[in-house]
């Protein structure tokens, strides 16, 4: 089966810092489950590692230090060497239906099993545990048509499709789209109308700001 | 360096494996401590990453990958890991690309190891403001912000920076020239 790849990726500059390790943890998780399933990201990735050690070579270790060198021979003992691993298949085969692969292995359980909780009528969420200063993630169900309040952002923000159709001003969007919003961005969500429940993986560096001050009021009570 | 890596895995050879920890390891540990390790931590953490190269050494298919990139994504994972104390997702994404090298008899990763010197190339002959702002991403472990704070620069030169230099290297890891 080969599954529609998606159509809207995350920023060349969010790959990089993807590959360098410098993202706010929650963005990272996004874009690893968005290239798990997005062949032409999963490709952008590999070369950007290759970037990473082109640059690693080129790091010059005696620049600060002259005894450097001689540190990494006093490091050194073939005694030290570990016997190799066994073979093993590092990646547990769990094709969830819905959660992509580094998340579902992340959780630990399926897509049936994620333990939402309502928030108001027709709007489900669960809140991915991290630890702290990772950022916040969260996975978001919306019954079709329902609208979610007007938002902005302080901070770098990935909303994932992973079931139905998502869609805001900007347009709609389907399972392995990312969404990106650029710093200070208002935005207003909604499940598209149809059959189908919206389900979507939001990582966001800050809190989301809300553009009401009813909702602002709100919003310590219902959670998003 | 894809040979010795080879030889380390076909052969157990510990003489090959440690003229790679020699040249890697002082590569690492700079690299730690530039990111902000003492040097305590960055040697520990350069030690684990070149014995995670000796133990795993037999995963890796030689001519097909490049030493250095398994090398840096070792240390990137290690350094999420241990310094910053948070879940790593890149590590699942440098787990699928081992059982692929494994699975198949030929892959992509054949094409990008070609483009390799013309990356590298690539690299040396970026604008110096562009290839300032990736060394401090790559090397230095800094964020967009940080890297925007350091500069003086604001946030969107930073951002549109990377996006030039990933535009033009990009171009030539897919092939052109």
């Amino acid at each position: 089966m080969t599954a529609r790849q998606p159509q809207h990726h995350p920023h060349p500059e969010t790959l990089m810092s993807h590959v360098a390790g410098t993202l706010p943890n929650a963005i990272s998780c996004v874009v690893a489950c968005h290239a798990s399933l997005c062949r032409q990201c999963a490709d952008q990735i590999r070369w950007l590692g290759m970037l990473g050690g082109i640059m690693l070579k080129n790091v010059d270790a005696d620049a600060d230090d002259h005894v450097f060198k001689d540190d990494a021979a006093a490091h050194w003992s073939a005694d030290m060497l570990p016997p190799r691993k066994l073979l093993h298949d590092p990646a547990p085969k769990i094709d969830d239906p819905l959660l992509p692969r580094p998340l579902a292995r992340h959780l630990g359980i399926g897509g049936d099993d994620v333990p939402w909780r309502k928030v108001v009528k027709g709007v489900r969420q669960h809140w991915v545990k991290l630890p702290k200063g990772s950022g916040q993630i969260r996975l978001l169900r919306l019954a079709p048509g329902k609208e979610l309040l007007e938002h902005t952002h302080t901070g770098m923000e990935l909303t994932m499709v992973l079931q139905g159709i998502y869609g805001d001003h900007s347009g709609e969007y389907q399972r392995g789209d990312v969404i990106e919003w650029e710093e200070g961005s208002v935005h207003q969500p909604h499940a598209s109308l149809g059959e189908e429940e919206c389900v979507c993986l939001i990582g966001s560096e800050n809190i989301p700001h809300y553009s009401r001050l009813v909702a602002r009021l709100l919003r310590p009570i219902i959670g998003f | 360096m894809g040979d010795q890596l080879k030889k380390i895995a076909d052969e157990r050879d510990a003489g090959a494996f440690e003229s790679l920890f020699l040249a890697f390891w002082p590569k690492v540990r700079a690299m730690l401590m530039r990111q902000g390790a003492d040097k305590e931590m960055a040697e520990e953490i350069a030690q684990e990453t070149m014995l995670a190269v000796w133990a795993k050494s037999h995963q890796f298919s030689g001519e097909k990958g490049s030493v250095s990139a398994w090398i840096y994504g070792i240390a990137r994972n290690l350094r999420i890991d241990r310094v910053r104390q948070q879940a790593v997702w890149q590590r699942y994404y440098d787990e699928l690309e081992t059982m692929e090298r494994l699975q198949t008899a030929s892959d992509d990763s054949a094409v990008w190891e070609q483009q390799r010197p013309e990356l590298e190339k690539a690299l040396g002959g970026l604008p110096p403001e562009q290839l300032k702002v990736i060394q401090l991403s790559f090397i230095d472990g800094l964020s967009q912000s940080e890297i925007a704070a350091t500069l003086g620069l604001p946030l969107g030169t930073v951002k549109s920076r990377m996006r030039l230099a990933y535009e033009k290297l990009r171009f030539v890891a897919e092939g052109g020239s």
